[in-house]
Order: C-alpha cells, then structure tokens, then sequence
C-alpha cells in the first residue's frame, strides 16, 4: 500500500517524531499455513466453504476442527482476525447437519459480540439450508420473544450474566434445549479472569450440573487472546483438562510497529507531553497520505479530546469532518452500526474508539492503528493492534506512551510486547464468597443431593453452614433451598462479597442511573465522599456514601484532579500455605486478615502530582480475609544494608512557617517527656518532635501550597528523646525504601497477572511484631483472594529483577509516582536505596546508580526533628 | 501514606472451613426473627385444625383437606351454579389467546397454589395445591399439603391424578405463576407434567383486559372487594407472608398460621368461580343495566374485535364513543370505531367519524380522509384542501408533538400534498379557494 509507505517514510524523516521513537520493528509478511480438511467433517461444509472461497483450512482450524470432532475440550489461541470463528462453527454446523435437534450455547462477554456472531452463523446456517432455529438471549430480548426462543431455539448466543440469572434458576423451562445441548462455546476465554472469571467458572460448573440432570454432557471449546496460561486457565474455568491449539496458520501482511514515548517535560516528577496531542501528529500523518486509521484511547474523556482535536485538524486539511468518528460506550447503536459500516466502506477514514471496538465487532481491515496510552493487558494491545491489516496487506501500529508507570515499562522494555507473553489470566473458583454464592444459586436449581460433589472445598461444610442460616435445609436425603427469593438475583458476577455498593449517578435533569457496583472491600478506598471515581472513562464525584444501604451517590464531572486515600492497614497471617527461603530473604503465601481504617484523602492534580487538599472522611473500619504474600528480608540482609549506609535517614530542613510553634506546643502536650521511654527533659537539652507520617510525604513546595500545616498537625507530631527518636529515624528510612520496593512491585504486577492496579494491596512494616524482620506485604484487595498473590510466589524472582529496571530506567530524578513514588529534593538517596535493597534481596553486589545533581551524603546520627 | 502495623498470628496454624466460613464476615440472609426466638407454645396438630386427613404411602407424607360446597352457595351474590348456565363458547375465548377452544368449567379445575418463595424458578415449590372441580352434589375444594420438602413427590402424584382427564384449567395469574411451577415441580421430580395442551384461562389476564382502566388494581383481593363485593374473615393471611408461615412450620411445628393458609387458599378458589361468573356475564350483555359501572365499553370493544366478533365490537365502541367517561375515552373510542368501520369497507360511515373528529387530540383524522378523497374518491381537490388543513394542524399543535415526530410528519404531508397536486396537474383540477398555508 503506497499511502502508507509514504506515511510511513515522512514519520521516520520527521525530527520531532524521530527522535522519540524508542522501537521501530518491522514484521515481515508470513503466508498462510494450511492444514488437511478432517475426513470428519460433512461433504456439504466442504463446499459452503468453496463457495466461500476457502478451499483449504488454516493450520489451526484444521487442528481444532479435528481435535473437536474427535471429542476433545479444546482451547485455540491464535492472534485476531485468524478465523478463530471457524473452528467452533464448523463442529457446530457439522452437528446440526446430521442431528437437526442437537443444541448448542455460545457465551460472549459482551451482547454487542453475541449479536455479530449471531449474523454470522445465520448465514452459514441459511447457506446449508439449515433452518435451524439461532437465537440469541440476553437483556435486549423482548420479553414477547423470550417465550419462543426458549421453546425452539437450537444455538443460543448469550452472556454469563443471563446464563446466570436467566436462564439457569429457570432451567425446567429449557429442558428441551438441556437435554440436547452438545457444544458449549466460550470466545474471550481470557476476559473471564479475576472476580469475573472465578464467578464465571462457578457458573459453568452450575450448567454442567443441569445438563447432567436431563443426560447431556456437553464439549467445551474455548478461545482466548495470547496470554501465559490458556491451557491452566481453561482447566481451571471448565474444571476438566482441555487440548491446545497454538499453531496460528493464517496468512499475515507485513507490519510495523512504532513505539513513541513522548519527551519529558517535568522531570521531579517524571512527567511527559501528553499521548493525546503527540498522536495528533501521527493521526495527520497518516490521513494526509490517506490510510484508514483507527486509534485507541483509554477513556472516553480523552476520546473526545483527541477527535476535539482532530476535528479541529480536519478543518484545516479539508478533511470531510464526517471522515473522523468516535466510536466508545454510550454512543447509540445505530450510531455506532452507522459508524462500523463507515468504517467497512470506507468513507470513515479514521474512528478515535475506546476498547468498545477492540473485541470482535466486524468493521473490516484498516491499515494503521494508534493505542494512545497501553491498554492495560498486552493481550489487549495485541488486539488493538490487530484491527490493522486484515489478510496479506502492510499495516503499521503505533503505541504512544503516557507517563503512568505501565506505560514506561513497556515503552522501553518492548521484548515483554513482542516475546512470550507473560500475563496470566488468573482466578479461583473456589474462593469462598464466590462458591458460597454459587452453592446457594445451585441449590436453588437442584436440590444437593448427599455425597454429592461441588468445587474443591466440603460441599457437607458449605450446606452445614448455610443451614445454620437458615438457607437450605436438609430433608430427607437432600438439601433443599429455603431462603427468600431467588439467590441469582442477588448474586453479581462482578463483586465477590454478595453485599456490594450501588453506584448510582444523578444527572443533572434529577434522573438516576446505576453506574456500577463495588465490592464493600474497595469501596471504602475509592467511594467515600468526595472521592472522584473513574469509571469507563467518566469520573464522578461522590456525593454521599450510604453505608448501610449500600448506595453511593455520583455525579459525573470533569475535574483536573484525582484523590488518593490515606489509611492504616494491619495485617494478621492467618495461614501459611506455602513458603521458600531464598539466601536473603523469605517469600511465603497463604490467608490473612487485612484491617484498614480510611482516615481521610487527598486531592492531587492530574499530571503535575501537585496536592490540593485534604479531605476527611468517617467510614467504620472494615476487614476481610483475602489470600496474600509476603517478602520478609533476612537479619543477614538487614545488616548488610546497614553496613553499606543502605538505610539512610533523609532530612528535611525546612518545616515550614510557625514549625517552632507547633513543636513547642508538642512537647508541652506531652509534658516534656519522651513518649516511648518515658524519659524527662534533661535541663537545657529540648527532646525531639517527630512527624508519625513524615513530613515529605505530604510534599509541601514553599509558596505553592500549605501541606506543611498538615504535616504540623499535633496530631501528627510526637515527642521523642534523642535516643528514640534514632530508632524511629531509622525505621522511617527503612520503611520509605520498604515501601518505595513495594510501589515498584504495585506497578508491575498488573504486568503478569493480568489484574486492575486496584485488585492488588501492598503494605510494608519495618518490624513485623513476631519475626521482627522488614516485611513487605502483597495481598489480594478482594476479599477471599482470587489467585493473585498466590502467583507472586512464583513470580517473586521475576518481579525483583524488573523492579531494579524499573527504577534505573525510570528517568525521574529522585523518584517520582511512576517508580518508587515522589521523593523530592528532600530525599536524594531514596532511589539507590531502593536499589541497594534489591540487589541486597538478590544476592548481588549494588549496582550503581547516578542520580543527577550532587549526591548528598548524609550521617545517620541526624540532628533534631529529622523525619 | 500507610501506616502499617503487622501482628503474625501464629505461623501454620490451619483453620478448618467453618472457622473461615464464620470469619468471612458475610451477613446472614436469614436473621432469627423475635418470635422464633420466644419460646415455642405447644401446638395442636393440623388434623385437628384444619379438617382433613393425612396420607401415608412408603414413607411419603400428604395431608388433603377436602370441602364439599353446595352448588347453591352464594359469593359475590352469585350462586357458584350459575357459571354452569353460561354457554362457554360465548366468553371464554374472549379471555385466551389466539386459538384455545373454549371448555366447560364444569369438566375443569381451577387451580391455586401457594409457595415456598415469592420468586418463579426452580427452586420455589408448591407446597400446598389447591384444586376445585364442579362434581354432581357441589363444588368441591381439594387441598394438598407437603409436610416437608421430601413429600414432595406424594403431593405430585396425588395431584397428577386428580388432574387427569380434565378438559381446562382456570386460575388467577396462573399462566406466568402458578402453572410455570407446577410444571417446573413435575420436570424437577422427573415426572411428566399433567395437563399438557390443556387450554388454561387465567382470571387475573381476562381482569385486566376489562377492568383496567375502570378499577384501581386487578388483584384478587381488590376484584373481590369492587367487582364481588366480599369480605374475607379475620383468619386469611395475606400472601407476602404465607412463605415464612411455611418455613415455622417446617422447622419449628407451628400449625396454627397454618389455618390462615389453608382459608386463604379455599377462598382463592371460590372467589374465582364467582369472579369468573362475573367476567362471563359482562361480556355476555354488555349492554343490559344491572352492571353498568363495571362495563368499560371500549375495553369491551376491543375484546370483541379481537375475538372477531366485530358486530357486538361496532356497538361497544358506539356506546364508548357516546358515553365516554372524559374526552380521552370518547377520542380512543372514535379512532378504534373509524378504523373498524375502515377494515369492514363501511367508508363513508368511518369519514363520518374522521369529519367529526378533525381539529382534535390527533391527526390521523385528517390524513385518513385526504386517502380516502385521494385513493377512493379520486377527489385530489378536497385531498389538497384536507392535507393543507393537516399541516395547519401540525403547526398548531407542533408543541405537543416534539421535534422528531412533527419532522417525520411534515415529511410526510409535503410528500402526500406534491403527489396530489401532480394528480390535478395531470387531470386539470383546479384548486379550491383556501386560506393557503405555508
């Protein structure tokens, strides 16, 4: 394709883009692989296929088809746009042509997915002359309807939700379609990760239950985006082993790939140029060579920002505004078909979409794609990505980087984008909130029966307990649901604990919406009042918080900050289920009670980090036992660290205006004693005050704002004599490079596993009560745990070795949100800190790091009020 | 900013799976209400309460109430006789969908259950069936009971038999609650459901249809006290509890709530012979006196038109169009009588209508008569004068139509008002005289 050559060329020549560039990588154009037709499959899809114009199966399809019709479960994984359709609807069709009676049940994650598909397998049906009825049921089914495809549908196309809600507690009304139901269909198997896909799995093993009951026992046939772990998590979701198919035969063009990290503009605070503007000039580039592109936000506020933006370019290149679309949640259907046949014909030349358009929807093949800002998952990216270039012809992608630490990462460690994919989908089907649920929702379906089985936990436990809750009760020799209601409706396969908080938004006409729901677990951190919430792209402002009945009240905004919660955390190990000692250090996994209390929340100005208040907040202190991980640093490793200097103090010597005051009011409250020893005031020698939170964690800039007023607060301050506050010095030290390691593990385990950063907790004590050792803690911030943690165990090694990347490539000064978290001036040496400490924890000399500007020598017997 | 204070607990210990179910801090669905925290009277046992007896067959429990009404008995100032002296054909299938026969109620059961939750699917049992047939001596009341949830099957199998060989099923709100469920209870226990292909007239849906728009609510309680006239005793329970009065019974032996369930179900089934005693006499003659508040003409007329029996429809919507209570009846039931009046090919009666009807509430009739001018007339001058006065009309009522709809009209009348005028252009009619509009 010329146009894109060319655009391809001026890009390259352009010196501001040029120099940006970190990855320029050219895939050459591989052709097809094609496999043998199975023997199996039925003479007449042969020639639908021919018809087509497909003469020969790609490798892939060959292979599932086969191990299919051979009987077996099975799972492909192969890029987008590979014909991975085909592999299910062969088997499906091939059943349908020698038994018209068979059934089969698709689940999609989305209803926008079921409904394409449903097109798509119309017409192969109709071109078989199938008359088979192909319904799809979800939300958008008339009621009218409903009626009828529960009589008559043959394949049904749906979502967990509705299999979940709707048609599983009404199963008597389906049995028809039970009784005969012969191929269970699930596409996005990697979407089914985390609290999702633990629920997901529960409600899988519900559907096995009814089938079996009216004598059917379906096949199951998965397919899934590139991640580490198709074959675990597909065992794991269907709860029976399953055959992989890898070998990804279709043809691909030739394609490019531009990584481009915007320059840095603050560099305290490691801030860049916005992604949104610099994928303006990529976005001209190619239009005005006439490329057809489509470009990925992160949000919807930054898609109508950047088609704000294009709209403007349009005007002056002449561009037909019409040719520039947004495409994201929220916009109508038809607006969004209109948009997709634009697309498909042509005359939409460049759509600026959220991930609405990532998954499946047919819009054709265009040539370039932009992902403004990392998706979040490299599976993820890789099918954004793979919206360019459809068959054999070029294709270029392009990834702008935001100046989040996710981004950076991949930015300059691209081998993680193009090699092996190391995420893992990950979830627990047996975490006890989600299988209690379940086991209630399958009780309610079928009575238990006794010595009958469900998940991995004591089924007669599960009952035992819900029986003392009056739920089910056993008569006879079976258990029977006897609570109120049917417990589905209660039970959402989005939230773990099954008393979850409603958000709802009040617009502004007085009209209420449910935005979504939160798990109690998070909402404390994320909803309380005055919080801005994010959610797909929108943010929120919460107005209220109702505790008890959990309702949390919005009201969508747009504001130019963001709030970060304060709180106190403790954490009680409850069970240890596995442990390994390294030479240096100890990593163990298993159950804790995580307490935290909020106290309060900050607001911090997008981008520059700067603070803009404090907020107080009153919610009940909450606890939950989750599964976690912990990292403890042996006694050798401490004193190594020591000897080396590794635990400096920093010191602060400015605490801003009317600090002697505030000092001297201090000592007076506690009557001049030490507050740890006891210890009196000797004459003429003042104790010391201490900050409880130090005092550069609330980053006040002289002049620029007054967060040294909090940090003074009495609250925050105690009296300590010389020889304690040494001590408290320095745990502070090590506490700010403890949680300095465990920010930098914050950020990347998203990484591997796949999770929200919000799914996962850190917390870090310099002296665990029982071993008195440095720890840091990693748990899963959803109560009973979905896996997370359990797979940093293993990760461990891994982990330590990018976090030492991380900070030494992160090029902030003195580390900043994006690494180790926002040091300032202050405290010159936390970066090398951090980095002694893990090259400590991996048994290797320190490895040197520079950081810019005069490195400051400080002394560990620090003069007075050292934070 | 986390202050972190850590407390190991003691390393290895493993709690048991209760121990974490307890420490998972879910909140119990079920709280002990106050009176299952009193002290349990000593209760009498149900046969001594409710009159009927218990069967017993290979471990399996039941206990069946029976009562026998003489057919003589009055409800709702009815004699329950009474609905056999209606000829079925004559208004029931005005009450059933599309091509049901109609049966007599004579060979049918009416049927009421009531259940172990309030939600439909399959964990919600019926745990008490109420049956009632019309026999030689009377109507008789047929109650089963399950003690617990592993009776079940008796109940089924009693039940299956009494059903079998009846010609229909007449309940209220039993085409989307009680039926789905019997029907769910037999698939659950492997059974084949009783009554398959059975025609099922459901009270609450024919009710609706007649009454909504004349009585406040169509529930069962309400229809006995506006349509019957009846009330029931101080023994009846009302619905939302009856489940809970199941489950003290079942766990903890309390019989006596009991009584209320038993009466609360017997009178559901009486009251729906009367009521549908009621529903066939109204609109069995519509037109006679004695219940005149309860006939809403147009909902009448409508009943009747989709049941084809477009005469007696003619006659209600003629009686609505007159009688109307308020102009929103009276407009209603003009548009339905000029549509029939239309669909019966009675063209000149139904532009009677639509004349009459011009400068009202909406504008079909102007567009009707302009088609009829057009089309049947081939009248393009009165079809030009009718459509211009229908633009008027839009203009004038453009705030009430909103943007999109008035938009789509207007469309629609300059696309009628240049094809007509191509019309005279072709055969040389001239315009008539008329304030022109724009």
């Amino acid at each position: 394709m010329q146009g894109l050559q060319r655009a391809l060329e001026r890009i390259r020549l352009t010196e501001g883009l040029c120099r940006n560039i970190t990855l320029w990588r050219v895939i050459e154009a591989s052709p097809a692989e094609y496999g043998e037709t199975p023997s199996a499959l039925d003479p007449r899809l042969v020639k639908m296929l021919a018809a087509q114009g497909i003469q020969r199966l790609y490798l892939h399809q060959s292979l599932a088809v086969g191990a299919i019709l051979d009987g077996q479960n099975v799972v492909v994984v192969t890029p987008t746009a590979s014909g991975k359709t085909l592999c299910y609807n062969l088997p499906v069709l091939d059943a349908l042509l020698h038994d018209d009676e068979t059934c089969a049940l698709y689940m999609f994650p989305t209803k926008a997915l079921a409904h394409d598909q449903l097109n798509t397998l119309q017409a192969s049906a109709g071109a078989l002359g199938l008359a088979t009825p192909i319904a799809s049921y979800d939300g958008d089914t008339p009621t009218g309807r409903r009626a009828r495809v529960r009589r008559s549908a043959r394949v049904l196309l749906t979502n967990p939700d509705m299999l979940h809600v709707g048609i599983l507690p009404n199963h008597a009304r389906w049995r028809g379609f039970f009784g005969k139901l012969r191929y269970v269909v699930i596409d996005e198997m990697h979407q089914y990760r985390g609290i999702f896909g633990s629920h997901v799995a529960n409600v899988l093993r519900r559907l096995e239950r009814i089938c079996s009951f009216y004598g059917s026992e379906p096949q199951f046939v998965t397919c899934s985006a590139t991640i580490a772990n198709p074959v675990d998590l597909a065992k794991r979701l269907l709860g029976k082993p399953v055959t992989l198919v890898s070998r990804n035969g279709a043809p691909r063009g030739k394609r490019t790939f531009v990584f481009y990290n915007p320059p840095v503009v603050n560099r305290e605070l490691g801030l860049r140029r916005s992604a949104i503007v610099e994928a303006r000039a990529f976005v001209e580039c190619l239009l005005s060579n006439d490329v057809q592109t489509l470009v990925f936000t992160t949000s919807r506020l930054s898609t109508e920002l950047l088609l704000a933006h294009l709209r403007d370019d349009a005007q002056r290149a002449v561009w037909s505004p019409q040719a520039i679309r947004g495409y994201r949640g929220g916009y109508l259907p038809t607006e969004r078909r209109s948009i997709e046949r634009g697309l498909r014909e042509g005359t939409v030349r460049c759509a600026v979409a959220t991930n609405a358009l990532e998954l499946g929807v047919d819009i054709g093949g265009l040539s370039a794609s932009i992902m403004v800002g990392y998706p979040g998952t490299i599976a993820s990216a890789w099918q954004q990505a793979g919206r360019a270039g459809r068959g054999l012809d070029d294709s270029a992608a392009f990834l702008v980087a935001r100046s989040s630490p996710l981004d950076q990462y991949i930015i300059s460690h691209p081998d993680y984008f193009f090699g092996r994919s190391p995420e893992h989908a990950l979830i627990d089907p047996d975490n006890l909130h989600v299988l209690l649920s379940h086991v209630k929702c399958a009780s309610f379906e079928l009575p238990f029966a006794e010595g009958e089985t469900y998940g991995d936990e004591s089924l007669e436990d599960l009952l035992g307990f819900l029986a003392e809750g009056r739920q089910v009760r056993k008569a006879g020799s079976r258990w029977h649901w006897t609570g109120e209601g049917c417990p589905a409706y209660g039970t959402s396969l989005r939230t773990a604990d099954p008393v979850s908080v409603a958000i709802v938004a009040q617009d502004k006409d007085g009209g209420r919406r449910t935005v979504g729901q939160l798990d109690r677990a998070q909402t404390s951190l994320l909803l309380h009042q005055g919080a801005i919430y994010l959610h797909d792209g929108q943010q929120y402002l919460v107005e209220s918080l109702d505790w008890d009945a959990g309702l949390a009240l919005v009201q969508p905004v747009e504001v130019d900050y963001y709030t970060r919660t304060s709180q106190s955390t403790r954490i009680e190990i409850e069970r240890v289920l596995e442990e390994t000692s390294r030479p240096n250090f100890c990593v163990a996994q298993g159950e804790a009670t995580v307490t935290w209390h909020v106290a309060g929340y900050r607001r911090v100005r997008l981008g520059s980090g700067e603070h803009l208040g404090w907020g107080e907040v009153d919610l009940p202190e909450q606890q939950m036992l989750t599964s976690a991980c912990w990292i403890t640093l042996s006694d050798g490793v401490v004193e190594r660290l020591r000897d080396q200097g590794g635990w400096v103090g920093d010191r602060v010597e400015d605490r801003g205006p009317g600090w002697q005051r505030q000092r001297d009011l201090a000592r007076r409250r506690d009557h001049y004693l030490c507050r740890w020893c006891g210890a009196p005031e000797r004459p003429g020698r003042q104790h010391h005050v201490h900050h409880i939170v130090p005092f550069r964690d609330f980053a006040w800039v002289p002049a620029q704002n007054e967060n040294h007023r909090q940090a003074n607060r009495l609250a925050n301050l105690i009296t300590l004599c010389p020889n304690c506050h040494r001590q408290a010095e320095q745990h502070l030290a090590v506490q700010s490079t403890l949680s300095g390691l465990g920010r930098v593990l914050g950020h990347l385990i998203p990484l591997f596993l796949m999770c929200d950063p919000r799914d996962v907790g850190i917390a870090s004590d310099v002296q665990a009560p029982q071993t008195g050792s440095p720890t840091i803690f990693i748990y899963d911030r959803i109560p009973g745990g979905v896996g997370l943690s359990e797979q940093v165990l293993s990760l461990c090694d891994e982990l330590l070795a990018r976090a030492a990347e991380l900070v030494r490539g992160c090029q902030c000064a003195f580390g900043c949100p994006s690494c180790i978290g926002p040091g300032g001036e202050s405290n010159r040496e936390a970066k090398p800190q951090v980095l002694r400490l893990i090259a400590a924890l991996r048994g290797q000399e320190p490895l040197r790091c520079s950081p810019p500007g005069p490195s400051s020598s400080l002394s560990l017997s620090a003069p007075d009020d050292v934070v | 900013m986390s202050a972190c204070l850590v407390a190991l607990a003691t390393l290895g210990w493993i709690m048991d799976l209760r121990t974490r179910l307890q420490r998972m801090n879910l909140r119990r669905d079920a709280p002990a209400t106050p009176s299952e925290l009193s002290p349990r009277p000593a209760q009498p046992p149900l046969e001594s309460l409710v009159e009927g007896q218990w069967v017993v067959s290979s471990g399996s429990r039941c206990f069946v109430a029976e009562r026998l009404y003489p057919l003589e008995h009055f409800c709702g100032g009815l004699r329950l006789l009474d609905l056999l002296t209606l000829r079925p054909q004559e208004w029931m299938p005005l009450g059933m969908s599309g091509d049901s026969p109609s049966f007599d109620p004579g060979n049918a059961a009416f049927i009421d259950i009531e259940t172990t939750g309030l939600a439909r699917g399959a964990g919600t049992y019926a745990f008490l069936v109420g049956l009632g047939f019309f026999v030689s001596q009377g109507f008789l009341v047929r109650q089963y009971f399950m003690p617990d949830y592993a009776d079940e099957d008796m109940l089924l199998d009693l039940v299956a038999r009494d059903l079998a060989g009846k010609t229909g099923l007449i309940s209220f709100n039993g085409r989307s609650f009680d039926w789905p469920i019997i029907e769910t209870r037999y698939v659950l226990a492997r059974r084949e459901p009783p009554c398959r292909d059975t025609p099922h007239l459901d009270l609450l849906l024919f009710s609706r249809r007649l009454w909504r728009r004349v009585l406040p609510s169509c529930a069962l309680s309400s229809l006995e006290r506006s349509v019957l006239g009846i009330d029931r005793d101080d023994i009846d329970v009302p619905s939302y509890l009856i489940p809970q009065m199941y489950q003290d019974y079942v766990r903890r032996g309390l019989t006596q709530p009991l009584v209320g369930v038993f009466y609360h179900n017997e009178m559901d089934l009486i009251s729906m012979v009367a009521l549908a005693t009621w529903v066939a006499r109204v609109v069995s003659s519509p037109f006679g006196q004695e219940h005149a508040s309860l006939c809403d003409h147009l909902a009448l007329g409508r009943l009747y038109e989709s049941g084809g029996r477009t005469g007696e429809a003619l006659l209600a919507y003629q009686v609505a169009a007159q009688r109307g209570r308020g102009r929103w009846e009276i407009d209603a039931a003009c548009k339905r009588l000029s549509f029939l009046l239309k669909r019966l090919g009675r063209y000149d009666e139904a532009m009677e209508v639509w004349r009459r009807k011009m400068d009202g509430a909406e504008v079909y009739p102007y567009v009707e008569l302009a088609k009829q001018l057009e089309h049947r007339l081939h009248d393009y001058a009165g079809a030009r004068r009718v459509t211009l006065q229908a633009t008027d009309w839009v203009q004038r009522n453009a705030g009430r139509l909103g943007a999109s709809r008035r938009r789509r009209l207007m469309a629609e009348l300059r696309h009628r008002l240049a094809r007509v005028e191509r019309l005279m252009a072709r055969t040389g009619t001239q315009a008539e005289t008329t304030t022109e509009v724009t």
